[in-house]
């Protein structure tokens, strides 16, 4: 029901614009962090796209991606070079994962299991594409930390979402109103 | 435990610290913990799901997977030579020279130093005499009329550092 009269219900465009400025700044902690390679990133900008899964309708949680997306690449001043690229694949592919985990599979797996899931979708995106256009079959000495870095980071930030999920009155308050 | 088992006046105020705490900690937990803040400390866990553990033990499976192909990918070089249907291996550090016969004659194949080139060869355009010597892995000769390929395989520890500098 809700689903059917969703298209006709505007997006709720400050409310995303909060949950996306809140990317933006995790996406800004994350670029203090060093890293090998420019893409390879821990993952915490993706902490408001797991927390709005439960609280943002299916447009408005699309937007968000997308806004995530070039507001990482405007802060990491990456937006006009390839790696964007990277940024794109990583968060097209967690974000469907996650979608699709959350919508259909919500009596089995918490948010914990999403964001792992998500996790690897990202990461496996990334290793796939970076095998077509930049290491070739190299890649696959980049894989094993790869995967496991975004796994442990992916296991402490689905265990945070779970339990703010849990507490938060602002997330319950958000809950309620969502379309 | 009755008078006759203890050794030292040290047990006696073993059991009665013991018994105090235990009393005290019980009191305190019925106390403190109430609903609110016991919901706080182990309410995430408690929601976990069992999906969450079977999407963890896939994802640790997917690494593992990937750590083994690391470790072949790592490994000693070596000559795969494929010739009328048959496979040799080769050590690209022991210096050999052999034969194989194909369609046409015979070829023959010789490795020195760490690297490889046709010898000889009785086809008529001598291609795989001319490509001359190779010693990487992934590089390759073939000579197409008398059925003979060789190829390098595995990875040199250098090669690691190799890709980074053409990437970046």
């Amino acid at each position: 029901m809700t689903r059917l009269s969703d298209r006709h219900i505007p997006a709720r465009v400050e409310f995303v614009a909060l949950l996306a400025a809140f990317a933006l700044f995790l996406s800004t902690v994350e670029y203090m962090i060093p890293k090998p390679v420019p893409f390879m990133r821990i993952g915490l900008a993706n902490l408001p796209l797991i927390i709005g899964l439960g609280i943002l309708s299916d447009r408005e949680y699309f937007l968000l991606a997308v806004l995530k997306v070039f507001g990482q690449g405007l802060v990491t001043g990456t937006i006009f070079s390839y790696i964007i690229l990277f940024s794109l694949a990583g968060t097209a592919a967690s974000t469907l994962v996650m979608y699709v985990f959350y919508r259909f599979a919500r009596r089995f797996i918490s948010l914990l299991g999403v964001s792992i899931a998500g996790a690897m979708a990202s990461n496996i995106a990334q290793l796939q594409l970076s095998r077509l256009i930049l290491f070739g079959d190299a890649a696959r000495l980049i894989a094993p930390p790869f995967l496991a870095v975004g796994l442990v980071t992916s296991i402490l930030l689905g265990l945070f979402a779970e339990s703010f999920v849990v507490k938060s009155q602002w997330y319950a308050k958000q809950k309620e109103n969502r379309p | 435990m009755t008078l006759s088992m203890m050794r030292s006046p040290w047990d006696v105020w073993y059991i009665l610290l013991n018994n105090f705490l235990s009393i005290h900690v019980k009191q305190v937990l019925a106390r403190d913990f109430d609903k609110r803040l016991a919901t706080c400390y182990d309410a995430p866990m408690r929601r976990l799901k069992p999906g969450d553990f079977v999407i963890l033990i896939i994802s640790v499976a997917i690494i593992l997977l990937s750590m083994r192909s690391f470790g072949e990918f790592s490994g000693k070089p070596e000559v795969r030579v494929r010739a009328g249907g048959k496979q040799w291996v080769y050590d690209l550090s022991v210096d050999t020279r052999a034969t194989f016969d194909g369609p046409v004659g015979s070829t023959t194949m010789e490795i020195e130093g760490g690297k490889v080139h046709v010898h000889d060869s009785d086809c008529r355009n001598k291609v795989c005499i001319a490509a001359g010597w190779i010693s990487r892995p992934g590089q390759w000769i073939i000579c197409l009329p008398n059925d003979v390929f060789i190829l390098i395989e595995g990875s040199e520890i250098q090669e690691e550092g190799g890709a980074d500098d053409t990437a970046f």
